[in-house]
């Protein structure tokens, strides 16, 4: 330690140990009961060290000055709330906790409003399903009223082998 | 006009159940409680007014995620404590990690330091040794390890008893003994290096030694 007489605030005597510094800041800190706080006192009466300790440690302890501190914005409370909302029920965490399991990540409402959105898009495809179904069975409706005929894979066989026999055929 | 407005002697046990039970308002008035405490303890840590916000927007939210593993066997605002230094401590760690913990200069912490060179609540002008004093301090006060600004600031500016800095700290009430000791001793440190010339007088108040 460099302590000496001169140094700045807090700066007991290089002779005082350890155990009647942290004495001397408990005085201070008015963390000693009644018994050892009379006894400590009547120390001080007759140790100059013990006393410059004290004396130190109010200095030092005088520099801790609380400047005003900043106040939560408007919106403050409203953000925790928000916050607090989008978080798993607390039976839950302490389900979870108690069973040595992780936190779920969601909440059982989260995961409700999950499934509501999953249905709502399963809904939304099979409306479509249906529309695109629709569209195309109109769309077969106009190809057969357009008036084409279709042949079997017989009837073409046949015919293509008709062409054929007249094409051989001798003139 | 709210029940609990018009039932402000609600003890923080009755918050608690309430909002254990459910109560969105419950825990709005935990908040409001407790804000300016809060507030007060994390601008204690850190300059940065924005950050003070967000961290203690994320003390309360874990405050209520948390609540229902509080045990009441000790003060709430103790519990708080705990997590808000916690909080705190993790975040300057994380920020550390990420290498964006910058060095500020001066003129920054000049820029940003709370109520320097601006009037006081009450309007008037703050006087220059306490306030010149009040920002020495801090910058001293950032120099040190994390567990030593922490004990300091708790005992310091939170007035805390050593039985309530042991509960936020989870430590022994002897620890909180030797490691403020030793906080105080690497603080006196601090401030002979950074700043020689000032030394205490008997009054209480502070002087340059020229």
């Amino acid at each position: 330690m460099t302590d000496s007489h001169d140094t700045p605030a807090g700066t007991p005597r290089e002779d005082l140990s350890e155990a009647d510094r942290i004495l001397a800041g408990r005085f201070v800190d008015g963390e000693l009961p009644a018994k050892e706080r009379a006894a400590f006192e009547a120390r001080l009466a007759e140790d100059a060290a013990l006393q410059a300790a004290v004396d130190g440690q109010a200095d030092l302890s005088a520099m801790f000055v609380p400047g005003p501190a900043p106040q939560p914005s408007a919106g403050f409370r409203a953000r925790v709330l928000a916050a607090a909302r989008r978080l798993p029920d607390s039976e839950e965490l302490s389900a979870s906790q108690s069973s040595g399991h992780q936190a779920p990540v969601v909440s059982l409402a989260t995961q409700r409003a999950h499934i509501e959105a999953f249905c709502r898009r399963l809904l939304v495809a099979a409306a479509l399903l249906i529309l695109f179904g629709g569209l195309a069975w109109a769309g077969i409706l106009r190809q057969a009223d357009s008036g084409q005929l279709e042949a079997s894979r017989d009837e073409i066989q046949q015919e293509m082998e008709r062409l054929d026999a007249l094409i051989r055929e001798p003139r | 006009m709210t029940a609990l407005q018009i039932m402000p002697e609600r003890t923080d046990a009755d918050l608690i159940e309430a909002i254990l039970d459910g109560s969105e308002s419950a825990f709005e008035t935990l908040i409001e409680r407790y804000s300016d405490r809060l507030f007060g303890l994390l601008s204690r840590m850190t300059r940065d007014r924005g950050e003070v916000e967000d961290l203690a927007q994320e003390v309360f939210v874990k405050v209520f995620r948390k609540l229902g593993t509080f045990q009441q066997d000790s003060a709430f605002y103790t519990w708080l404590y705990r997590i808000a230094v916690n909080t705190a401590n993790d975040h300057f760690a994380r920020r550390k990690r990420r290498r964006l913990h910058l060095v500020e200069d001066d003129a920054a912490l000049d820029a940003q330091a709370p109520g320097v060179g601006e009037p006081d609540h009450a309007g008037a002008a703050i006087p220059l040794l306490e306030e010149e004093l009040r920002e020495v301090t801090r910058q001293v006060l950032d120099t040190l390890p994390e567990k030593y600004r922490t004990i300091l600031v708790l005992r310091e500016y939170e007035d805390m008893a050593y039985n309530d800095i042991a509960k936020v700290l989870e430590c022994s009430i002897g620890t909180v003994e030797s490691r403020l000791f030793r906080a105080r001793h690497r603080f006196k440190e601090a401030l002979e290096r950074k700043h020689p010339d000032l030394v205490p007088s008997r009054s209480g108040t502070y002087r340059r030694s020229n």
